[in-house]
């Protein structure tokens, strides 16, 4: 939850998001100057806030970072491969082959 | 009580928590610094809370971990910045702004290091506010980067995919974790994922600021981030081997079997006799690498002529005793090879899915180890700066080329010869870069 000049409130909603949890922030107004940002799910349980740019970068460099991992978490043991005892073709149907 | 909504995200590799080393904080005041680390996990993440807690207790000096990724910064990042209103106004990397806002328009001034009117980077001076708030007593107040560190870290024992991010605002943890990183990075060949660490707080002596404006040394407990004892005596051990002549590898020499006397030293070497030497035969390269794949694709052949080269390029492909070129194939020859594939499945009509080309991503990332080196790849061999701009035929083109097997471990791999291909595509991207730029 923050205060911020009611002016700039409709911006910032527009061009950030929870800090968090990533979803979207409510302006609830206060006075004629002032407005309180706060997240539309969690309210006043959560602060701070990063651009809806940044989230959406995140989520975009997601897939590689959770395939670069589990690759190498299988390789070490850490976790079991879920491809294993699948045939070739029911894995190449699964890739769209 | 746990954080709430963190996985909210709907991420694929989620972060499920948080380390820190601080106590919570009470109203502004910053929480007074522990002995151990205070771990907070999401608050859904029950099972995963309950699984550390009963490895690590609640209040754990020492965790053990893995890094999720090979490049530091894709998993380490260091930087000084600036919140107010709750989000980041400033953000730099000590010399030039990354990011910079006016805090009274909430314009952006600074974007992706440059400034947004002029074009060119912004210097960044120490000390100096980067913005403004208005405090509590209406009084405009002004506010000053600081030193933050996230670093993503896999805990082996909760068997997942996810990780959690130890955050330090301390410019001397900074410090040590970067060179740590770079450090483990080294000695074990550019490879850092996966290697068994240990996260642990050590206490340390350091210069700190007293209210008076003076500077004192006090006990702060620092991370550290250690090398597991075990691996670490293997690798000591590799590399005392490879330290040897040889790296190691020469056989033992002979004991007392055969004498060298002095004479036979020092009498000169008149091995070569007239008639003995004969010039090597100029022989075409055997190629036994010609694939069946290949071997259908290859309709130049069949015609005689000459493969059209996508590009200039010195070296002359080599052509096996059947008249197909013979592998590993030059860039220009894989270019046009790729080509007439993926010219064929445009025929066909064929696209490719989400899934087939995060499929090939990941098979050069296998091979390159590296995004930047893969970046370099694509744009040496298709002119693409990133996979998104590669056609849906090229991928599936592609995909054929590298032909992914599927290992002992069930992993997929991609053919070993389109390894090696692709390695001399980087390696000519590299030299032509380099070329440039001396012209």
């Amino acid at each position: 939850m923050e205060i911020i000049d009611r002016s700039t409130a409709p911006r910032f909603i527009r061009d950030y998001v929870c800090s968090i949890c990533w979803g979207h922030l409510l302006i609830k107004d206060m006075d004629a100057e002032n407005a309180m940002i706060e997240c539309a799910v969690y309210g006043s349980d959560h602060s701070g806030f990063v651009t809806k740019y940044w989230a959406e970068k995140q989520r975009q460099q997601d897939l590689n970072n959770s395939l670069d991992a589990k690759g190498m978490l299988r390789k070490i043991g850490i976790i079991e491969n879920e491809n294993a005892g699948k045939s070739e073709e029911q894995l190449l149907r699964e890739l769209g082959f | 009580m746990g954080i709430k909504g963190l996985t909210d995200r709907g991420l694929s590799f989620p972060e499920i928590g948080q380390i820190r080393k601080g106590a919570k904080k009470e109203g502004n005041r910053p929480g007074f610094d522990l002995t151990y680390f205070r771990v907070e996990f999401d608050e859904r993440e029950v099972e995963a809370a309950e699984k550390f807690h009963s490895v690590y207790g609640e209040k754990p000096a020492e965790i053990r971990i893995v890094l999720p990724f090979n490049d530091i910064p894709r998993m380490w990042d260091a930087w000084l910045e600036a919140y107010t209103a709750g989000r980041m106004i400033a953000r730099s990397d000590g010399e030039y702004y990354t990011y910079l806002i006016d805090t009274k328009t909430g314009e952006i001034l600074v974007k992706s290091g440059l400034d947004v009117k002029t074009g060119l980077p912004k210097p960044y001076v120490d000390g100096q506010p980067v913005g403004y708030y208005m405090d509590g007593k209406g009084k405009q107040q002004p506010v000053f980067c600081k030193p933050t560190g996230r670093l993503k870290i896999i805990i082996p024992e909760l068997g997942r995919a996810a990780y959690l991010t130890l955050m330090t605002t301390s410019k001397h943890d900074i410090a040590n974790i970067s060179a740590q990183l770079e450090a483990f990075r080294t000695v074990n060949n550019g490879l850092i994922a996966g290697i068994p660490l240990i996260l642990r707080r050590r206490p340390k002596k350091i210069s700190c600021p007293n209210p008076d404006g003076t500077r004192a040394r006090r006990e702060k407990w620092m991370v550290s981030i250690e090398a597991d004892p075990q691996w670490m005596s293997q690798m000591i051990g590799h590399l005392n081997s490879l330290a040897l002549p040889g790296g190691g590898t020469y056989a033992a020499l002979p004991t007392g079997e055969t004498e060298v006397t002095r004479e036979e030293f020092d009498e000169p070497d008149d091995d070569i006799q007239d008639g003995e030497y004969t010039e090597p035969e100029q022989t075409t390269q055997q190629d036994d690498g010609v694939d069946q794949f290949w071997e259908e694709e290859m309709a130049w052949a069949e015609t005689g002529k000459p493969p059209v080269a996508a590009t200039p390029e010195p070296v002359q492909q080599p052509v096996a005793a059947n008249g197909k070129p013979a592998r590993p194939l030059s860039p220009a020859s894989l270019r046009s090879f790729l080509d007439k594939k993926a010219a064929a499945y445009a025929g066909q009509g064929k696209t490719a899915s989400a899934k087939q080309r995060n499929f090939l991503v990941m098979l050069l990332n296998q091979i390159f180890q590296d995004d930047s080196k893969r970046h370099e790849f694509q744009f040496g061999l298709l002119d693409a700066t990133s996979s998104r701009q590669i056609d849906d035929q090229m991928v599936l083109a592609l995909l054929d080329w590298l032909k992914p097997q599927n290992d002992s471990d069930g992993e997929y791999r991609p053919d070993p010869m389109a390894a090696r291909e692709a390695q001399a595509v980087l390696t000519a991207a590299q030299t032509k870069a380099g070329q440039a730029e001396l012209i």
